[in-house]
């Protein structure tokens, strides 16, 4: 229970979600994406070994492959700090525009599921996690790990430079657990 | 950047990535279905092939070259005592299914065995099958020969070189230190182990063939120069021998550990004995990959001698997980991968041709002896036939 919930903890990486909305979600909007990012990653828990089936992969190949996917973030955030996502009335398409204003629950899918909360790396630790501690580790893991993404980014005040050192700094913590996937998954018979 | 400009530059990174995976990490696991029959039979023309090559004196055909239709040169006798075994092995699978094939197979690995017979000289206490006119004897090719002694008796209750087995277990022994090293050599002049002479195989070579003389004779002391190297695997001999990412998958270390399970293994032996299946396991898993992925990218295939050696040693930490808790855990994934490892083995197997190329593995076009060997003893491995050595 505790790798699950450490490892969705570094994939959802609450500190990277704040920093990357930077307060500017409706805490509706908010609360409805952070809901379907956990059920997605129950779900996705729940599908895992049919997906492995489907893959034709064992659970120790599938958590070397999702060990990868979260070192290669890691390394990204360490390196490049949160992603920088265009202002909102940049979101907007030309159609939106001529709408008028789009409204709050515009921003649910674009930003803020994609591609700030489901992210690969969080499809592939839910993955793998669901094959090796079950469904229920998962929940777990996701509703304690998107629940602190939510109260991050609520806490998020101004200061984008100190969020950015934040993320960096939790790329270290994020590449020692992504190692340890990848060399957990290796040494599995 | 609107909308859709970063649903579709997602997309894009998704789809790369996940492509990007399917070649490399996650490429799809390829496990041919095998039956237990089926690797009975490929394992029978791998040994067809061992005897169909075999020469007057009791050699095998060493190494041969498809492409150029014609034998390499060459000859190892180490590998010659291996095969020997590997013969007397099939012949105790076969000997109930196919008794007539069965003696065809046995009389083959006489012959290979009159061969080492021929060529048993005495050394320190005991004697050692070396190659005429060298200047020393080597601890692997006699603990192969011991080795093969010992699966003939398997093979046919026959105790008539029980002598020869002792001879050749004495001299192993002695070339065994305080630490549990197994010294490579031994000086034919001075009769005196060369100090400082190792080898990473023969070291496990030796012991196994001391814990099966255990076996064979209890209560006449063998395992305890057994149970000291086994230690000495498990603790030191990788770095005294300068192997990179510990544990060596060594097969011998594995057969060596399934003997010693049943009466008991300590800590270490037994996390050594954890260590070696996991590493077995995940060079089977990887092979399982290597079709699916770009073969630019990859090493290639692995040589039947590499893959059948991965079979017997994982075989034999199953057999040491059957008998001891500690391991317990492993059992289905070791059942699994052993499997699988099987299935892709058999089914790299040439099946059809000339004579030389019939029942043989090849990769670029070469095959040697000890390809046939290892496969055949893994395969017959991979489905329990060899468990009776452990007994």
């Amino acid at each position: 229970m505790s790798t699950a919930l450490l490892i969705l903890l570094v994939a959802a990486n609450p500190i990277a979600v704040a920093a990357e909305l930077r307060g500017r979600v409706d805490r509706r909007v908010l609360a409805a994406g952070l809901a379907a990012t956990a059920l997605l990653a129950v779900v996705l828990a729940a599908a895992s070994e049919a997906l492995l089936d489907v893959l034709s992969v064992t659970a120790p190949t599938f958590r070397v492959a999702a060990g990868a996917v979260l070192l290669t973030v890691a390394a990204k955030w360490v390196a490049l700090g949160p992603r920088r996502l265009p202002p909102e009335d940049a979101l907007l398409s030309r159609d939106d525009a001529d709408d008028g204003d789009p409204g709050p629950w515009s921003g649910l899918v674009v930003p803020l599921l994609i591609p700030v909360l489901v992210s690969p790396q969080l499809v592939m630790a839910s993955i793998a996690l669901g094959a090796d501690e079950g469904v229920g580790a998962v929940a777990v893991g996701a509703v304690v790990a998107l629940g602190l993404s939510g109260v991050a980014t609520l806490l998020h005040r101004g200061r984008p430079a100190l969020w950015s050192i934040g993320v960096r700094f939790t790329g270290l913590p994020t590449a020692a657990l992504a190692l340890g996937m990848i060399v957990d998954g290796v040494k599995t018979v | 950047m609107s909308r859709r400009r970063i649903v579709g530059s997602t997309a894009v990174v998704w789809l790369v990535g996940f492509g990007a995976l399917r070649l490399s990490l996650l490429a799809p696991e390829v496990c041919p279905p095998l039956t237990d029959a089926r690797a009975v039979d490929s394992a029978a023309a791998g040994g067809e092939w061992i005897a169909a090559g075999q020469l007057r004196d009791g050699r095998y055909l060493y190494e041969y070259d498809r492409a150029e239709q014609a034998p390499i040169p060459g000859y190892n006798i180490v590998r010659h005592a291996g095969v020997t075994m590997s013969l007397y092995q099939l012949a105790d699978a076969r000997a109930d299914e196919d008794p007539t094939a069965g003696r065809a197979t046995l009389a083959a690995a006489d012959e290979g065995l009159d061969h080492m017979l021929d060529r048993l000289v005495p050394a320190g206490d005991g004697r050692a099958f070396v190659e005429r006119g060298a200047p020393t004897a080597r601890l692997g090719a006699s603990a192969l020969m011991a080795a093969a002694l010992e699966a003939r008796r398997d093979a046919t209750d026959d105790p008539g070189y029980d002598r020869e087995l002792r001879a050749l277990g004495r001299f192993l022994a002695g070339q065994i230190t305080p630490r549990g090293q197994g010294l490579e050599e031994l000086d034919l002049d001075t009769d005196a182990p060369i100090a400082g002479v190792t080898s990473r195989y023969a070291t496990g070579e030796a012991a196994w063939a001391l814990a099966r003389l255990h076996t064979l004779f209890p209560g006449e002391g063998w395992d305890e120069p057994a149970r000291r190297v086994a230690t000495y695997l498990a603790t030191e001999r990788d770095e005294a021998e300068g192997l990179d990412f510990p544990p060596w998958p060594d097969q011998w270390a594995a057969y060596l550990l399934a003997e010693l399970a049943p009466t008991g293994l300590t800590e270490v032996q037994a996390d050594y004995a954890r260590a070696l299946g996991e590493r077995f396991g995940m060079l089977i898993r990887s092979e399982s990959q290597k079709d699916s992925r770009p073969h630019v990218a990859v090493d290639p295939r692995a040589r039947a001698a590499g893959l059948g050696v991965w079979l017997e040693g994982l075989a034999s930490i199953r057999r040491v997980a059957e008998v001891d808790d500690r391991l317990a855990d492993m059992r289905p994934a070791l059942a699994d991968r052993l499997e699988c490892g099987a299935g892709i083995l058999a089914d790299r197997q040439v099946t059809d041709g000339p004579e030389e190329v019939r029942g043989a593995w090849f990769r670029d076009d070469i095959t040697r002896m000890d390809d046939q060997q290892h496969a055949l003893t893994g395969l017959l491995a991979s489905v329990g036939l060899l468990e009776r050595a452990g007994t």
